[in-house]
């Protein structure tokens, strides 16, 4: 007598990504580490500094921000939505029953997840930055100005942290499944990303990746913006599911 | 074993980033350099240096005299000397009418945030030379924070660059500035390599 078990796809896509979320813990350790690296080089100042004199006085200002850390959060998350589609990580999968649509669903979740520990934890680290200034240089030397964040632009700052984190992880994972149809790919994708930008800073008529940066940059509607990376991250989530699809099966 | 590590990695991460956000919005805000940046009060460098070359710094609302030196000088030559060979100084000569006999100087102040820490100049007349002494080079030295891309997202005024040098000058610009009163009928010496006489006319 033989007896089947029936796993719907959210079962199984749950079972993946809790699974996920414990093996792939040193992806959250390495966002971690990578933070603190970037609060080093921000604590010493990598926003430069600005003077100014008048007769015998002279003011200087050196600059500190915490985009650093979030830049720098950026780059890990892109690497290792890279690393998720690598064949190592993707053969994974088979132990479960399962499919490769739920596959690709739980590596969006774990993504999407560490989207959020990244915006949050990028954020809350120039809070860290500015105290490290504040206790260890002296409070009367630091400028008011810019040196608070209100609460509320402190949790908008996690949102959209955490929503630009989420498009550059779909970005990366879209584009590490689209290297994985053709070994040639692992070399012209890059090749013709680096190409496009030294094309682009030759001819000043030619602004892809300039309007592109714009398109979310210079958004000021948080709906808008909102919107935007939902609709964007949702397309290329799509198109990574249709073409991991189309690869053979193991 | 390694999940505990790393669970407890990012445990301990978690925990300093909290207490960190509770310390930020418990420090006490007085504690900070309070310098206000209002770019609109760029402008008013121009009204500044316009009141200057017109030697009318004095009628100018927030321009105070901080002290005042006053000479009897009958002769037709004087010769300002500065007594600080390593600060160049700019001091502004307003000629009153010829005959009187006097000389003046005064040290305006407008009130900034540099304007507590200026120590005053000083002012002797020896003869027919006019003593000056700076008051020092003041070297000023802060840091400041940029607003954060992702805080500045939907911010109309993050488009503009925040422009720290710009606004400091508006502050340092006419905090402390020397105006000597010198009848119209005394010719002025100086060597222009240790100090600068900005000469306006009487009208």
């Amino acid at each position: 007598m033989m007896s089947l078990t029936e796993t719907s796809l959210w079962d199984a896509v749950k079972k993946q990504y809790v699974f996920k979320l414990q093996s792939y813990a040193n992806f959250f350790v390495s966002l971690v580490i990578v933070q603190l690296v970037a609060l080093l080089f921000s604590a010493g100042g990598m926003a430069g500094t600005s003077g100014i004199g008048w007769n015998n006085i002279l003011v200087e200002v050196k600059l500190y921000s915490g985009t650093g850390i979030f830049i720098f959060t950026v780059l890990c998350t892109l690497a290792n939505s890279v690393i998720l589609t690598l064949p190592f990580y993707r053969n994974i999968d088979f132990s479960f029953v399962g499919s490769r649509l739920s596959g690709n669903m739980a590596n969006i979740g774990f993504l999407v997840t560490a989207g959020l520990f990244g915006g949050i934890t990028a954020t809350l680290g120039s809070i860290l930055l500015r105290n490290i200034h504040y206790y260890t240089g002296g409070g009367g030397e630091i400028l008011k100005s810019f040196f608070m964040i209100t609460p509320g632009e402190l949790v908008t700052g996690m949102a959209v942290a955490v929503l630009y984190l989420i498009l550059f992880s779909t970005a990366g994972y879209f584009a590490g499944v689209v290297v994985q149809l053709h070994r040639s790919l692992l070399v012209l994708l890059p090749a013709l990303i680096v190409g496009l930008i030294f094309y682009e800073a030759a001819n000043e008529q030619i602004r892809i990746f300039s309007r592109l940066i714009e398109f979310f940059v210079f958004e000021r509607s948080p709906f808008h913006f909102s919107l935007k990376i939902i609709l964007i991250a949702s397309l290329l989530w799509i198109g990574a599911i249709l073409l991991s699809n189309r690869k053979e099966v193991r | 074993m390694q999940l505990r590590i790393y669970k407890s990695t990012l445990i301990v991460y978690g925990a300093i980033l909290l207490v960190s956000l509770a310390l930020f919005y418990l420090l006490p805000k007085d504690a900070l350099a309070d310098v206000v940046f209002d770019p609109e009060k760029m402008a008013e460098s121009e009204i500044y240096l316009e009141a200057a070359l017109k030697g009318k710094l004095d009628q100018l609302e927030g321009v105070e005299i901080h002290r005042r030196w006053s000479f009897d000088f009958y002769g037709d030559r004087l010769e300002a000397v500065s007594d600080d060979d390593e600060t160049f100084l700019q001091v502004y000569v307003i000629r009153t009418p010829a005959g009187t006999g006097e000389i003046s100087a005064v040290e305006y102040r407008r009130d900034t945030f540099v304007t507590h820490r200026l120590n005053p100049y000083r002012v002797t007349l020896s003869g027919n030379r006019l003593h000056i002494q700076s008051p020092g080079h003041y070297e000023f030295k802060f840091k400041g924070f940029n607003r954060d891309f992702t805080v500045g997202q939907f911010s109309e005024k993050e488009a503009e660059e925040i422009q720290y040098h710009l606004w400091l000058y508006h502050d340092i610009q006419f905090a402390q500035e020397l105006c000597l009163y010198i009848p119209a009928d005394v010719n002025i010496e100086h060597d222009p390599a240790g100090i600068s006489l900005v000469v306006i006319d009487e009208e």
